[in-house]
């Protein structure tokens, strides 16, 4: 049992010496391989593509089986943009603000992003009025998509395509 | 960079009436993918997660950010007037940083006619 165990510790010294040989290897650059990058080079290395797939999936998910009432979110957004950095986008959507019917939840996607989903929103009765002005970044072009679930279970959903000249990373 | 954070309201509202809060931060989003082939680093991700809105201490707007909203970001939203007192929208950061843009505002009530 004693002699395993010192076979044990003298492989665990033989593991982490090698270890930290490996590290010092890894750490000559030191300032590329703080813990903070680490996360980033990993996506660097294995890049996320877009999937559209995916990103409808979301949206079906969200929306559960429920057929989005038509009308009741209207998004505002330009047909064609220059630069993908800065997209303006108007969200309204047709409620009475009361405790029984606002929109609970607002999601807005981007469908080809490497990441789709861009923001969600949750309003309360005190906003008075559903109307919203922000700006996203588009990777290309692609269908900007609000979806609006509702306190009384409802849903509504609107898009728009936008053709983006100069995509961002997203 | 100075970090702006700003809000604007309107000075006066009348009781009952629905205003626009503009809000601007000035930040860069970073995503986290963008590469510096000459460092060999990839600058860190930082981005504002989190925005709120309190108005007289009551939680009236609250939004989750991504990575894919742009740049120094400009959200704007409607609140209902309903007493005089200030308007505060905090932000918050991916490391727990917070910071915040407050505006008084003054509530009027309605001039009988």
């Amino acid at each position: 049992m004693v002699k395993l165990s010192n076979r044990l510790r003298q492989r665990r010294a033989l593991l982490v010496g090698g270890m930290s040989a490996a590290a010092a290897l890894l750490a000559a650059p030191a300032q590329a391989f703080q813990w903070r990058n680490k996360v980033s080079l990993f996506r660097r290395a294995f890049p996320v593509q877009p999937d559209r797939a995916e990103a409808e999936l979301m949206i079906t998910a969200i929306l559960d089986g429920r057929t989005p009432r038509p009308g009741l979110v209207q998004i505002e957004a330009p047909g064609l943009v220059e630069n993908g950095e800065s997209v303006p986008l108007k969200i309204f959507v047709d409620c009475a603000m009361t405790d029984e019917d606002h929109p609970q939840l607002i999601h807005v996607f981007a469908l080809d992003n490497p990441f789709p989903e861009v923001a969600r929103y949750h309003l309360l009765p005190a906003g008075g009025e559903a109307r919203l002005e922000m700006r996203c970044r588009m990777a290309s072009s692609s269908e900007l998509v609000v979806v609006a679930e509702m306190t009384d279970g409802t849903a509504g959903l609107d898009q728009r395509h936008v053709d983006v000249t100069l995509g961002a990373c997203g | 960079m100075a970090e702006i954070r700003r809000i604007s309201v309107p000075k006066q509202v009348e009781k009952g009436e629905i205003f626009t809060v503009r809000t601007l931060a000035r930040h860069k989003m970073e995503p986290g993918v963008h590469f510096d082939a000459n460092r060999f680093v990839v600058t860190p991700r930082l981005l504002l997660q989190e925005v709120k809105c309190h108005y007289n201490g009551r939680l009236v707007f609250y939004a989750e950010w991504f990575s894919a909203v742009s740049s120094n970001p400009y959200l704007t939203f409607k609140l209902r007037a309903e007493e005089s007192g200030e308007i505060v929208v905090t932000w918050v950061d991916d490391y727990n940083v917070i910071t915040t843009a407050a505006a008084p505002i003054d509530v009027i009530d309605k001039p009988k006619s």
